[in-house]
């Protein structure tokens, strides 16, 4: 009986629920990425698992390319875009980040660059964090209350179409994700 | 004439039941079966029952055994303080597995008060996994370790053996295809149950395993915890 319970407390391993929008682990390096200031791949708590360090005022710039629809019964951000997407990342920053969108073009339209801000002081292993996007910006036109969604009237899809990692003291970053929710919490 | 010979008689009797008495008395009082069979220190000399022509019985003096177990590192302390790192770290799923193990050992047996000897485990087991369902850390563990068990002056089967193991855990972690080797000294307490005979049988071994943790920053799955081996031994 102590067995069977023993083995049924050791847990089985179970796949990501939600869904992955966009990954980096840095393994490749940072190849991908157009990077500004000094940015190093370096390894942490294992010769096997690597993080890009970003010395203060560093930035790194990838695309993206993540298409969120304003309008349909599917859409998660009908309700003001208060939910839905997050961002995560493992560092070993205190401080609190920013995670901000921005017009990815001139005049804005709806392309969206995603910039996140990390802030020191560095501090004693790693942690995971989450961010929840925020609000849509006022440049991102809103959707119509007819509940039409073919309303000629509708929005364009929302894009985003760029994600900027900035830091303003030296830090270690790992696993970025952006996430959408899935599974049994999808909607 | 009859009252001489009834006379005769009488005085012959008396005589006789006069006499028995002194002649039934022994020249020493028998030996109790109750009295405790003990004689002055050096007043006897101690022999050894020997049945002539019988080979002399083997003394054996080493133990051998092998076998395989489980180990429920899921029970280690440090379970929790693994599955946290691995987390926060990113990976998406994570547990302290219960591993599987192969275990041997051999030991000198010193009756009646404890054998020693040295033991060597390994065991493997999946403790996270990542985005891709493929990307694994996966931890491969060899321990070996002295042993000191109690050697009961009866040696009798079925008797739990309380046992120490002293040694020192050497991990093998690969993360992303990478392997990386560190080593951290561990104590097991347990206990062996032998079920067979003086020279041979099963050996069932049950035991809890601590183990030292990893420097600061590196990284430190649970290996320890609960094992339970089952491993056919031979004395010789």
């Amino acid at each position: 009986m102590l067995l069977c319970l023993a083995v049924a407390s050791g847990g089985c391993l179970e796949a990501e629920d939600d869904v992955v929008q966009f990954e980096e682990d840095f393994e490749d390096g940072v190849a991908s990425w157009t990077v500004v200031g000094e940015v190093a791949v370096v390894s942490t708590n294992h010769p096997g698992e690597h993080a890009v360090w970003l010395a203060p005022g560093a930035s790194m710039t990838h695309a993206l390319s993540i298409t969120r629809a304003l309008e349909g019964n599917d859409s998660p951000y009908g309700g003001g875009f208060t939910d839905g997407n997050w961002i995560e990342y493992t560092g070993d920053c205190g401080g609190r980040p920013s995670l901000a969108l921005e017009p990815a073009s001139d005049p804005p339209d709806a392309s969206v660059g995603v910039r996140l801000v990390l802030e020191g002081p560095p501090q004693q292993g790693f942690a995971r964090t989450r961010l929840m996007f925020p609000a849509l910006p006022a440049f991102i036109p809103q959707p119509d209350d007819d509940d039409d969604p073919w309303s000629p009237s509708d929005p364009p899809d929302v894009r985003f179409t760029s994600l900027v990692l900035a830091a303003r003291a030296p830090c270690h970053v790992d696993n970025l994700r952006v996430m959408v929710s899935g599974g049994t919490l999808g909607y | 004439m009859a009252t001489r010979s009834l006379l005769v008689v009488a005085v012959l009797g008396g005589l006789a039941a006069l006499a028995a008495p002194a002649a039934a008395q022994p020249a020493e009082p028998s030996p109790s079966p109750y009295e405790p069979d003990l004689a002055p220190p050096m007043s006897v000399t101690p022999t050894t029952w020997e049945v002539a022509g019988a080979p002399r019985p083997t003394l054996r003096r080493l133990h051998l055994s092998l076998g395989a177990g489980l180990r429920f590192s899921n029970l280690d302390v440090h379970d929790a303080g693994s599955k946290m790192q691995l987390l926060e770290y990113g990976w998406v799923s994570a547990r302290s597995p219960v591993m599987t193990q192969v275990a041997g050992e051999l030991e000198y047996l010193l009756a009646p008060i404890i054998d020693v000897g040295v033991a060597v485990s390994s065991a493997a087991g999946d403790h996270a996994a990542g985005i891709d369902w493929n990307d694994r850390v996966r931890t491969r563990t060899t321990n070996l370790a002295l042993v000191a068990k109690v050697h009961w002056a009866l040696q009798r089967p079925f008797i739990p053996e309380p046992r120490v193991d002293v040694g020192v855990a050497r991990r093998t972690i690969t993360v992303h295809g990478v392997d990386d080797t560190d080593s951290v000294p561990f104590v097991r307490a347990g206990m062996d149950w032998r079920l067979g005979t003086r020279r041979a049988g099963v050996q069932v071994s049950a035991g809890y395993i601590i183990t030292a943790r990893a420097s600061s920053g590196q990284l430190d799955p649970a290996v320890g915890g609960l094992d339970v081996t089952l491993a056919p031994y031979v004395r010789f």
